[in-house]
């Protein structure tokens, strides 16, 4: 497997579900990871404990990604821990906040979805980008979701907008930033059993998704994290611009 | 290695990607079926593979002969083991203008790129069922996703390969067997020497210029190599993406996103 010392890898929603797969993950690959939290810092902390006991080091940073100030101090702050910014850009703070119908679905709810889900993903690419363009080297990867093209659950019109909206990001991203030899790409992950779907869903209804996957089982989040390590390696050096599904063949764009 | 003594028949294997892709495999631990209807260029590609210490074996058949495709898979399993990984990889291509486009050359088309891939993904899932597990890739490319003038013929064999990759993961993807499809970008090979011609005469430009003008289009400014594609048949091979199935996946340096 390859490996990803002197890298930097800074994950945001780090500390739970695919975030914490992927810390996981690229620390044991020998990267210098960030892991970046905002209301989950009991969960930080014992990943980093976790990690800590397996003799890789974590650094956590706590951040609200939908405010660009705090963005803005937490690369700092990587950067200046590891004393070299961030490589890869694993944007992958999302949530999907009190589902409702869209006439029924209070304003301050649609902001703040698409403030973390697509202003994060922004905010954060805006202040790592600049020390990328100028080692003119560096992943972007952004984890849209399923529902962005099949316009999600019921109640979930939000999250389907800003998930949409990332791919869209991902694909203007890809080619702004394909001169500099940085890619951006997208992961698409169908049903995987993380805390999200653990809270919106009851086990009848976690059996009826299961029973509509072609492959026959949920996905777990290191399913996300193998891809993730794929597309952050010089393996994926050519491939700018992707939204890759990994869904157990739920969906085939 | 991430393919660690997996057994795996890669078509169209004697040049081009597919050669590359047969020896990366090589390399990253499995034992390579290399195979092509040019029963020397094969040998050639295996031979090269054994002296750099890889396993590796050649066959010669036509990938749209079912009865050829058939025994020498069943040479394959008796001499190399079971099939994990079959890459479906062999293909043809001609660029000219719609109207000047035979039947024959639309029918060879279909013929090695579309019905070529069938009859490998039959050969594959026979064996592959009753082991419970398997990776099979279909070549498709970036005209499996965007039409193109002057071409036609190949776009249909391409965006055909798309939907067949899509049924068979679906129809089989409860008994462990994945199949993903590969869209390349512009990759010169010696399928492209013959087309630069025809490719400048659609354009209107020199031969020489053809190149230039390709990376141009291309965000990333330069033209997909044989070692991109293997790169990624090694992840869609490989148990890291043991949850994706029926997904097309670009390596085009971002020139079609879709």
């Amino acid at each position: 497997m390859e490996s990803f010392e002197g890298q930097v890898v800074m994950v945001t929603g780090g500390a739970t579900g695919l975030g914490a797969a992927m810390v996981e993950r690229f620390a044991l690959l020998g990267a210098g990871v960030a892991c970046c939290f905002n209301k989950s810092q009991s969960a930080a902390e014992a990943l980093a404990a976790k990690l800590s006991e397996r003799g890789k080091e974590t650094f956590l940073v706590r951040a609200d990604v939908a405010n660009g100030d705090q963005v803005k101090a937490a690369v700092k702050a990587v950067a200046e821990h590891f004393g070299k910014p961030t490589t890869v850009l694993i944007n992958n703070a999302g949530d999907n906040l009190n589902p409702a119908p869209v006439d029924e679905m209070p304003e301050e709810t649609w902001d703040q979805v698409i403030g973390i889900n697509l202003k994060g993903a922004f905010l954060c690419a805006k202040y790592c980008i600049p020390a990328m363009k100028a080692a003119r080297a560096g992943r972007v990867i952004n984890i849209t979701s399923i529902s962005g093209r099949s316009g999600g659950g019921p109640g979930g019109a939000h999250y389907a907008a800003s998930k949409g909206g990332l791919e869209a990001f991902t694909r203007a991203l890809a080619k702004e930033l394909a001169p500099y030899g940085i890619t951006a790409n997208g992961i698409s992950p169908g049903v995987i059993y993380t805390p999200l779907h653990e809270r919106t869903n009851t086990p009848e209804s976690l059996e009826r998704l299961r029973q509509n996957i072609p492959l026959l089982r949920l996905g777990e989040p290191m399913d996300v994290a193998g891809l993730a390590v794929f597309l952050a390696s010089a393996n994926a050096s050519y491939i700018t611009g992707e939204i890759i599904a990994v869904n157990g063949g739920l969906r085939m764009d | 290695m991430r393919l660690a003594g997996k057994v795996a028949v890669v078509t169209g294997g004697g040049s081009g990607i597919g050669a590359t892709i047969c020896r990366t495999f090589a390399i990253e631990g499995a034992v390579v079926a290399v195979t092509d209807i040019d029963r020397a260029a094969a040998e050639a590609v295996a031979g090269e593979i054994r002296i750099a210490g890889g396993a590796a074996q050649a066959w010669a058949f036509d990938v749209a002969d079912a009865a050829d495709v058939e025994s020498a898979a069943d040479e394959i399993e008796a001499q190399l083991g079971p099939i994990a990984v079959w890459v479906n990889n062999a293909g043809v291509s001609f660029i000219m203008p719609f109207l000047e486009c035979t039947r024959t050359t639309w029918e060879l088309t279909q013929r090695i790129n579309l019905t070529g891939a069938f009859v490998g993904c039959q050969a594959a899932v026979r064996r592959m069922l009753p082991r419970g597990q398997g990776s099979i890739i279909n070549m498709s490319s970036q005209s499996g996703r965007q039409g193109n003038s002057h071409y036609a013929a190949y776009c249909a064999s391409k965006f055909g390969v798309i939907g067949l990759t899509q049924s068979v993961a679906i129809e089989f993807a409860g008994q462990g067997i994945r199949v993903n499809t590969l869209c390349p970008g512009v990759v010169f090979t010696p399928l492209w020497d013959k087309m630069i011609a025809d490719y400048a005469a659609k354009h209107k430009m020199s031969p020489e210029a053809v190149q230039p003008y390709l990376e141009s289009r291309i965000p990333m400014g330069r033209l997909c190599t044989r070692e991109d594609v293997a790169r990624a048949a090694v992840f869609l091979a490989s148990d890291e993406s043991a949850y994706i199935t029926g997904q097309a996946l670009n390596v085009n340096g971002g020139s079609v996103m879709s």
